[in-house]
């Protein structure tokens, strides 16, 4: 038995879906670091000092795919639903508004990846129906073995 | 279960004064999208008025054709079964689009508006209001004929009041919370969390919608999202996900019925001339596939969207006249096909409908089979009568007082058993009430404390089948509960329970029935006048009230026995009194005799009143014991005497005095015992009130 539990959720963000409904265009490229800073200043603006402090033991931004936009982030279990709502009522990356969809929640990291890898395929489907450049195609393979690999 | 969201928004009212501000297609295409794309399976195109309602204000609002998506299929396609396969939602489940009206309303007068016999609300699906102050909110939820009451929790105006909600919820009527308002800033979202968490709290959940009231595609979330966001107003994850599923599916099927039916059940449909039918032959299925979701025209399946984009393909110039879906559908009668019967797709999904008669069909087998499974049991039951009644034989021997009259009765009771099984189980079942009437007329001897401590000694609770599931070992004796499930009759359990001894019970069935005869039952074993008494209960087998006497439920309904218990004890006083005279060795010969003449005397027998309330007392007092002593204080001023008698005595000093209650005892005071007995009773009552 593990004392200390996480909760990983798969999150797929749209980006600016006033404007293309599906995420065909990119106006900017998520990254890990971008993700957990609009994240963690939700959390301020709603949760407050204290909540951000709390949730912020074991929020981390796992794993983010900026081809399909998919990302998963990692919180403790207690403070996971703060942390999901906090996500829920991100309006915005940067410059660029976003709303954020929960795909999957799980306990461990390895469901959450079986999970992830199915609905990158699937996402990866999907998009490739325009054409994907070299560059895109090498990134997500990139990513795909990124998140293979990713543990705890 | 599907998700839907019901405030998509087609008009603001004006801002100030102006035209109404209708939001423009192309967004309005977009938040469908994304609704859809999300995992709903249905909107409501949310006309907002203002202002004395005309005829202008009926609905006119387009709802959405495949043609308007069809630029987006196969993305659209691909996403949304990919985003309803991780909630968990059919793929083929249609695509529903209602059309609502949400009132706002200011003044007694727009309140009067909202009848219904008002036309103009009646073109709509939903009709919702918004009240804007105190009085308004109130006759929204008092009176007005709505579906909806939708609060805007940002700028409340009124305060929210307890019988007034409850009124509401009362009257059917759902509450709506947009979560839209949540997203939209810090300040806003401090006053609705504050606002509707109120309503939440005095909900409970129940008759609450949420929807998104999204002015944007940004402001839309996936249904997980907005479960979870509602925890943020104290509602459970549950709970959350019962008002933006189950909730809305609710109100929606209410509305629609109410809408498109006579009296909300019989639909009348316009069938062409070129069908026939005739009596021999029944209507086609189509008409037993009704959708109790359907609106009719806007309906989308996602395979139909898939082909339309095909078609598209296929035409490429002719794009959105390929497959016009709002002219296939207005060629057609009404409202209650659905779009795929006509479309002629493959048979994708089953119709809700016939799922639901399905469903029916489904647990309505299940009922004689859990009969069949009673039944088989009933027959295993019957092979272990015997053993019960040995081991009944048994311990009753191990009792010292046990005479071998007694014995033989009980195989007598075996016997008769075998014969068959509702002859059994009632049979049991009376045997096990002219037990308890055996007790109670021991008091009646006035021996009463003996009596108790003499139940306590001996509790071979027997009836219907007897599983003999435990035995208890008690203070002074053993005591075996049987448990018994009989099949024949209506109620399926019947639980016996030992109640003299502290507290055994066993309990089969959930049903928590626990028969109060078993409890008397006890006490009456002992007796040595059992035997006449056991085979009176075997002829009476015949009679329809025992079992319900056996099987009543008495945590619950007490009042109910009473009536039965009535005419049971006095017709096994009566049987006492004959069995005293007739002892234990030509029992069986009295039997026959027994059966033909309580028939014959039924009527006379009931007379005995007394005998009947003091039954119920004992009864009464027993299941005290075991549980609250409260409920039942209230009915019978002597129950609780009886109980604290029966407490008192359970420390088992009485047990040397067991012999003393004989028949012969009862026999010389049966003429006044009842009547000497009631008064005592009464007597202590008001003795223990005072």
């Amino acid at each position: 038995m593990v004392g200390f539990k996480n909760r990983y959720m798969l999150m797929e963000v749209f980006l600016d879906p006033d404007k293309d409904l599906l995420g065909e265009g990119t106006p900017i490229i998520l990254t890990q670091f971008n993700l957990s800073k609009a994240i963690k200043d939700s959390i301020l603006v709603n949760f407050g000092e204290c909540g951000l402090g709390s949730s912020l033991g074991s929020f981390q931004v796992k794993h983010v795919n900026p081809v399909t936009k998919l990302c998963i982030v990692r919180s403790s279990r207690e403070e996971h639903r703060q942390v999901w709502s906090a996500i829920t009522l991100v309006k915005s990356i940067g410059n660029c508004p976003v709303v954020f969809n929960l795909l999957d929640n799980s306990g461990c990291i390895r469901a959450c990846k079986d999970t992830a890898l199915k609905c990158e395929t699937e996402k990866f489907k999907q998009i490739s129906t325009k054409s994907l450049s070299e560059e895109e195609i090498r990134e997500m393979n990139r990513c795909l073995d990124k998140l293979k690999l990713l543990e705890n | 279960m599907g998700f839907f969201d019901l405030s998509i928004p087609y008009s603001y009212p004006p801002s100030s004064g102006g035209k109404e501000v209708v939001v423009g297609e192309k967004l309005r295409v977009k938040l469908a999208m994304k609704a859809m794309e999300l995992g709903y399976v249905g909107i409501a195109h949310n006309r907002s008025i203002e202002g004395a309602m005309s005829n202008k204000d009926s609905c006119t609002i387009p709802l959405l054709t495949l043609g308007s998506l069809v630029k987006a299929a196969p993305r659209l396609a691909s996403s949304v079964g990919f985003h309803r396969d991780l909630l968990g939602v059919p793929r083929a489940t249609p695509f529903r689009q209602y059309t609502r009206v949400t009132v706002n309303v200011e003044n007694n007068a727009q309140c009067q508006g909202l009848n219904s016999g008002n036309q103009v609300l009646k073109s709509y699906d939903i009709v919702a209001v918004r009240p804007m102050n105190q009085y308004t909110f109130d006759h929204a939820c008092k009176s007005a004929e709505v579906d909806i009451i939708s609060i805007d929790f940002s700028k409340m105006s009124f305060r929210l009041m307890h019988p007034i909600v409850k009124a509401a919820i009362k009257r059917g009527i759902y509450f709506e919370i947009m979560y839209s308002d949540l997203l939209k800033d810090a300040q806003k979202r401090r006053q609705v969390i504050s606002n509707a968490k109120l309503l939440v709290d005095w909900t409970k959940g129940k008759n609450l919608i949420i929807s998104s009231g999204a002015p944007s595609v940004t402001e839309v979330k996936g249904p997980n999202d907005v479960i979870n966001l509602m925890s943020l107003l104290g509602l459970s994850t549950e709970r959350a996900k019962a008002a933006i599923s189950k909730n809305c599916r609710n109100m929606i099927a209410k509305v629609l019925k109410k809408k498109r039916f006579h009296k909300e059940a019989v639909k009348v449909e316009l069938l062409s001339s070129s069908e026939t039918f005739s009596l021999e032959q029944p209507l086609s299925g189509d008409c037993m596939k009704w959708d109790p979701l359907s609106s009719g025209e806007g309906d989308m399946l996602l395979a139909d969207l898939a082909k339309a984009f095909d078609a598209t393909r296929a035409v490429a110039h002719k794009s959105s006249k390929a497959i016009d879906f709002t002219s296939v559908v207005n060629g057609l009668p009404s409202h209650g096909f659905r779009v795929k019967d006509i479309v002629g797709t493959e048979p994708l999904t089953q119709p809700p409908a016939a799922k639901m008669s399905d469903a029916l069909v489904h647990s309505n087998k299940q009922v004689p089979e859990v009969c069949m499974a009673d039944s088989a049991s009933c027959e295993d039951n019957l092979r272990k009568i015997e053993t019960t009644s040995q081991i009944k034989m048994l311990i009753s021997e191990d009792d010292n007082k046990v005479e071998p009259r007694t014995i033989t009765p009980l195989r007598k009771c075996s016997t008769t058993q075998g014969q068959g099984l509702l002859v059994q189980n009632q049979a049991a079942a009376s045997f096990t009430l002219v037990r308890c009437t055996k007790s109670n007329a021991a008091p009646d001897v006035n021996m009463q404390t003996e009596l108790v401590s003499e139940d306590k000694s001996m509790s071979p609770s027997k009836s219907g089948h007897g599983v003999p599931q435990s035995s208890v070992e008690n203070l002074n004796s053993e005591s075996i509960v049987v448990d018994d499930e009989v099949s024949g009759i209506p109620q399926s359990s019947i639980e016996t329970i030992v109640v003299d001894d502290e507290e055994v019970s066993v309990d089969r069935d959930s049903k928590g029935a626990i028969s109060g005869h078993a409890n008397i039952e006890h006490c009456a074993s002992i007796e040595g006048a059992d035997n006449g008494m056991k085979i009176d209960d075997s002829s009476e087998a015949k009679h329809d009230g025992y079992m319900e006497v056996t099987m009543e439920d008495q945590k619950h309904e007490t009042g109910d026995s009473s009536i039965n218990l009535h005419k049971l004890s006095s017709e096994t006083t009566d049987l006492l009194r004959e069995s005293g005279n007739s002892l234990s060795t030509e029992v069986v010969e009295q039997e026959h005799d027994q059966v033909s003449r309580l028939e014959s005397n039924k009527a006379e027998e009931l007379g005995e009143e007394l005998s009947v309330q003091h039954h119920n007392t004992f009864e009464i007092a027993t299941e005290d014991k075991k549980e609250s002593e409260a409920e039942i204080e209230s009915k019978h001023q002597a129950h609780v005497q009886y109980s604290e008698r029966n407490n008192a005595t359970n420390s088992g000093k009485a047990r040397a005095k067991k012999s003393r209650v004989r028949l012969a005892q009862l026999r010389l005071y049966k003429p006044f015992l009842l009547q000497y007995l009631f008064k005592r009773i009464s007597k202590r009552g008001k003795h223990r009130r005072a």
